[in-house]
């Protein structure tokens, strides 16, 4: 009996020695050689009928504790040898990851589309509808009908680019009000227009000036527009542009079409209105022209200028960019590096 | 304009002037002069009227001399000066040792080849006075000063020159502020100063009755003109306070007579013109227009030929002056010059602009008449000039003066009330705070009922209409103090225009896969105004008349040059992988000359597109095509797309595609002509297209009403691949077209997968291989329903395009 237990014994330290492989092939061996049918194990099992029965009992207990004690053993190799597969297999297929990834590149749109979209938006939230004109326009449209009759200084011909005597590159986008006020007349108001668009001057181009060149004008027709309220909207759109605590200023001015007529300057955002070399030291910086309509322009488009008055407000998006950005030459917006331009990628 | 403190003061009744900063601040902020920029001119310290006792030649050095100075110390100083025309006995400028001049110059004791020097004596160059300003004598040496002046005093406080300058912007209506007077009155009504209006006193003799015969306008361009003769002149310089502050205004002097007639036009503003009397045949003046091609030799020796725009002043035989603009040579007053004929007139502005445009002559005094005078200026001017000339050349004016007026120039009276100002500016004003604005302004008005009725003086030409009031008070009163308010209206839903929403998406298309937006010049030259414009839709060109450059002549027609340029400019600069996009106008005119502007989308590409070191795509048609789908897929009619070979010259005949929408002409894709691509200098490897925009916003619906939905099915779909072999030029886009006609309502798509042409393949043929896609939304579909429908595509393919079951 002691006879048969020891050799059960030698049998489970021999089995768990075996089990000890890297090989998972080997180690099925091991269990079919132990568990299987025609194993040691199993044999045991048979010759345990010809055991007295008080003997049987005990030897029984014994078998079964060997047994699962080597299945385990397997199970339990069988489990490290295929975690160890795993992280093997993870470790060969490890990268660089600091490679470049793939180009998923996205392109960007023009900083002076930017401004235009960013500022047209600002005004649509405020319930101004986005007009253009035609960029080719008559002389009536871009001159006469602004209150800037035929002799007027400003109408010269070495100033503006005419393709005939009648017509030219608009040199600013105004002519786009008498055409809204042509168009809606004074049962449709208030008018409430912003227009963006291209403009041409016959200037050499060189770092602050272009001879194409794209402007931003909104006005308003109502009744009782005033200067404050055009106050509120500079200070409003200088805010949305250059910072939340910038204050404005109005200087008096002179533009044909406006009058009252004022120059805006925004207070530095650089140095706070303190002066610094980008206002100048003046602590102001001057972004746009602005003013009250002049009623020769609403009484040309047959507005009663006792019950009607609006504002004006125009400005020149490059230097917008240029203010905003820090840009020094005009010309990076037209010759389209796309280093400059992909600085703008957002 | 610039503004010399120094003199402004003399027209103001102030103890001091606030500090030139104060100026420049409310003259910008409330004058509406805008300040460009202060400058100070003449401020040093230690630099001193010096006596030159005695000139030694240096022992060491021919050009040197050594020069014992006396400065008004106990010592005099030793200086070693390298001028030629330092000379003993002379009067100079000493700047002593502690002086900084110009560019941070120290002066400091110093040896100069062995030498001591104490001291520097000066040239006005030296002292940051532009060379110009300097007289022709003193050019090349140092400044020599008169003989009384005051040895130790400062000698640029001696010589008038130490001062500060603003320089001001003067806006076209701003006319009145072209003087020191008019800037004056303008620095009263912002501080409440008394202006001075000066009176010209000066002992007259004889009356101009008897010497000149008459003043005659034969034009109605001459609104007024006033002659006074001055006898007894002597020319020679001026003094040095009128030097000083001409030099200060940007004026160089010349001698007495010229200088003093600047002078009194910097003062007044109103111009005046000097004759030498006895240049002219008879003692009178006559005013005309001029006859065409009549000529004048002007006072700068050039001869002029006129136009019968041109008015001019003649003595009844000769023309002696272009009026307003120039003197005449014949008449020009000289160093012998005893007897002068001042004038001072107004004329008419456009024609004085007219002429001076037209002749490129502009001058101080054209400048002025341009943008109208003062008609109450004209007797002030005569008279300040001849009491100057009495004082500073020796001179008798005449007691009177000679006048022929014929055009009285009055402003308005303007009615306004105060609710009108205070709803105007929105700001509530009281009625004795517009009293004491209008009082500052030197403005007449009587108030009845908060009704003023204002009339301005005459100096402010700009005051038309009641809103011209309102901005004097407004800007006087302060646009600081006026609150800011948004405007209360009435709320309308604001939606973009369709065109402007096809715009926005095209941008975040377009910039979504990868292309850059650029913005191009419109202006192009002649020979790319038709590039890359299909012949039979080319539009005649719109030119400018008078174009800067022939790169900038005409408007273009077509994007696609531009952008093709903007991938040159940067290839050059090692920018090899180039994708860009522009949404732009485009410009042309039909047959009854209607200008017609169209919005077109160009997109150009060359090089690698996305590529990595990971895989490589180098930029083909296919790429291209892929681009333009994504923007038609997106505004929803890539259905209705179909393709052909495009014809277009400038286009690579075989790789290249016309876009139709439906049936109509889109636009275009494809690889640039070589030919083309040597014409722009550049590589034929890049890809271009550019579709219509505003046809497109004239067909697609608008954001999400493009959107229809369907059930997705509940049955699974079926695919078919089919091989065929057909001829080469049969276009995959055929296959799809007859294959999608052919298959049966459950066919619901047909793509193309492959294409092989080469080996085992017979010549002109190609392989083409088709997945059909099956789907019935009631059911699941049989296999005999898929295998009939397959059949009848083949059969069709077969008998359409000749395709056989490879």
């Amino acid at each position: 009996m002691s006879e048969q237990n020891t050799v059960l014994e030698q049998l489970l330290a021999q089995a768990l020695t075996e089990v000890k492989t890297d090989d998972l092939k080997t180690l099925n061996d091991v269990r079919v050689k132990y568990l299987g049918k025609k194993g040691p194990i199993q044999e045991a099992m048979k010759a345990m009928k010809d055991l007295a029965p008080e003997e049987r009992k005990a030897f029984g207990q014994l078998v079964n504790t060997v047994k699962s004690e080597i299945a385990e053993a397997v199970e339990a190799q069988t489990t490290a040898l295929e975690q160890a597969a795993i992280v093997q297999r993870l470790a060969n297929e490890t990268i660089d990851i600091t490679l470049p990834a793939r180009h998923l590149h996205t392109g960007g749109v023009h900083p002076l589309q930017q401004v235009v979209d960013d500022i047209t938006q600002f005004f649509r939230s405020m319930g101004y509808e986005a007009a253009e004109g035609p960029e080719v326009e008559t002389d009536f449209y871009n001159f006469e009908m602004l209150n800037l009759p035929h002799d007027h200084p400003a109408r010269d011909m070495q100033d503006s680019f005419y393709v005939d005597p009648h017509r030219l590159l608009r040199t600013h986008t105004s002519g786009v009000q008498a055409r809204t006020f042509e168009a809606r007349g004074e049962d449709q108001l208030p008018i409430k227009v912003i227009c963006p668009g291209k403009v041409y001057r016959r200037d050499d181009d060189d770092a602050t000036h272009s001879h194409q060149f794209m402007q931003i004008e909104a006005f308003i027709v109502d009744e009782n527009v005033s200067m404050a309220n055009l106050k509120g909207t500079l200070q409003a759109l200088a805010r949305h542009l250059f910072g939340s605590d910038r204050e404005i200023r109005l200087r008096p001015s002179f533009f044909p079409f406006t009058e009252p007529s004022v120059e805006v300057d925004v207070s530095c955002a650089k140095c706070n209105g303190t002066g610094c070399n980008v206002c100048k030291q003046t602590g102001w910086i001057e972004i746009l022209g602005a003013g009250l309509i002049h009623p020769n322009v609403l009484t040309m488009t047959g507005f009663d200028t006792e019950k009607v008055s609006g504002f004006a407000l125009g400005m020149g998006v490059e230097r917008i960019a240029m203010l905003k950005y820090g840009i020094e030459d005009i010309r990076h917006f037209y010759v389209n590096d796309v280093r400059f331009l992909q600085q703008f990628k957002r | 304009m610039l503004v010399s403190l120094n003199w402004l003061k003399d027209y103001l009744d102030v103890e001091t002037l606030p500090t030139a900063e104060d100026l420049a601040h409310q003259l910008s902020v409330r004058g509406g002069l805008e300040v460009e920029g202060i400058e100070e001119t003449g401020h040093f310290d230690n630099v001193v009227v010096g006596y030159v006792i005695s000139k030694e030649q240096h022992p060491q050095a021919d050009r040197l001399n050594v020069c014992i100075v006396e400065v008004g110390e106990e010592q005099p100083l030793q200086i070693v000066c390298g001028a030629p025309n330092v000379q003993a006995d002379q009067k100079v400028i000493v700047a002593k040792i502690g002086a900084v001049l110009p560019g941070n110059f120290k002066i400091k004791k110093a040896k100069l080849r062995g030498v001591e020097s104490q001291g520097m004596i000066c040239s006005l160059e030296e002292l940051g006075f532009d060379a110009k300003y300097i007289a022709d004598e003193f050019k090349d040496g140092i400044q020599v000063l008169a003989e009384d002046a005051p040895i130790g005093k400062n000698a640029l406080e001696y010589l008038h020159l130490r001062d500060t300058i603003l320089e001001l912007s003067i806006t076209p209506d701003r006319a009145d502020a072209l003087s020191i007077q008019g800037v004056a009155y303008e620095v009263s009504a912002l501080y409440g100063f008394d202006p001075m209006e000066p009176v010209a006193t000066y002992p007259g003799a004889q009356s101009n009755q008897e010497i000149i015969q008459k003043i005659e306008l034969e034009t109605e361009n001459c609104y007024q003109y006033l002659a006074k003769v001055i006898n007894d002149v002597q020319v020679g310089s001026s003094p040095q306070f009128i030097q000083a502050r001409l030099i200060a205004s940007g004026i160089r002097p010349i001698n007495n007579i010229v200088d003093i007639t600047n002078y009194v036009m910097l003062e007044t503003g109103q111009p005046l013109h000097a004759f030498d009397l006895a240049t002219f045949a008879q003692p009178q003046v006559i005013v005309r227009q001029a006859k065409d091609k009549e000529i004048i030799v002007t006072l700068d020796d050039k001869t002029r030929e006129l136009t019968k725009e041109d008015i001019v002043v003649t003595d009844g035989e000769k023309v002696v002056a272009l009026a307003g603009v120039m003197g005449g040579a014949n008449s020009e007053v000289t160093n012998t010059t005893t007897t002068v004929l001042l004038e001072s007139a107004i004329f008419a502005a456009t024609n004085v602009r007219r002429t001076s445009n037209r002749l490129a002559l502009r001058s101080d005094s054209s400048a002025r008449f341009e943008k109208g005078l003062d008609p109450e200026m004209t007797i002030q001017a005569i008279e300040r000039a001849a009491q100057l000339l009495a004082l500073y050349a020796g001179a008798t004016p005449t007691k009177d003066i000679m006048a022929n007026i014929q055009k009285e120039i009055v402003n308005p009276t303007i009615d306004v009330t105060l609710t009108q100002i205070s709803m105007k500016l929105g700001v509530e004003l009281k009625q004795d705070e517009v009293e004491t604005i209008l009082d500052n302004l030197g403005f007449e008005y009587t108030v009845e009922n908060q009704v003023f009725s204002v009339c301005a003086p005459t100096r402010r030409r700009d005051i038309h209409i009641v809103e011209d009031v309102i901005e004097e008070i407004g800007r006087i009163y302060g646009f600081d103090n006026i609150p800011a308010v948004l405007p209360t209206v009435e709320i309308t839903p604001v939606q973009p225009t369709l065109l402007q929403s096809l715009r926005q998406e095209a941008q975040a298309t377009l910039t979504g896969i990868g292309l850059q937006q650029v913005v191009t010049y419109s202006l192009t030259s002649q020979k790319y105004v038709h590039t890359f414009v299909q012949e039979n839709r080319q539009l005649a060109a719109v030119s400018l008349m008078m174009p800067m450059s022939e790169e900038r002549s005409f408007m273009r027609q077509s994007i696609v040059p531009s952008l093709i340029e903007t991938i040159a400019y940067n290839q050059a600069r090692t920018q090899k992988n180039v994708a860009i996009f522009e949404v732009s106008r485009v410009y042309g005119q039909d047959e009854s000359t209607a200008l017609i502007e169209k919005e077109h989308i160009a997109i150009a590409a060359t090089g690698q597109w996305q590529s990595s070191m990971h895989e490589h795509q180098t930029v083909d048609f296919y790429t291209m095509k892929a681009m333009v789908e994504a923007l038609l897929a997106n505004y929803g009619v890539l259905n209705q797309i179909t393709y052909t070979r495009s014809k277009m010259n400038d286009l690579h005949p075989g790789r290249s595609a016309d876009i139709f929408l439906n049936d109509t002409y889109l636009g275009m894709i494809g690889q640039i002509h070589p030919q083309t691509a040597n014409s722009f200098d550049v590589d034929p490897t890049m890809y271009v297209a550019e579709i219509d925009l505003s046809l497109l916003s004239t067909t697609v619906t608008s954001g999400m009403d493009r959107i229809t939905y369907e059930q997705v099915s509940k049955f699974p779909s079926m695919t078919r691949d089919l091989s065929v072999v057909v001829d080469k030029q049969v276009l995959s886009q055929e296959l799809v077209q007859v294959a999608k006609a052919a298959g049966g309502k459950y066919l619901i798509d047909a793509q193309v997968f492959d294409v092989y042409e080469g080996e085992h393949m017979e010549t002109g043929k190609k392989s083409v291989s088709i997945s059909l896609t099956f789907n019935n939304k009631e059911q699941t579909l049989e296999t005999e329903v898929i295998q009939v429908a397959t059949e009848q595509v083949l059969e069709s393919l077969s008998t359409k395009l000749s395709a056989k079951l490879r």
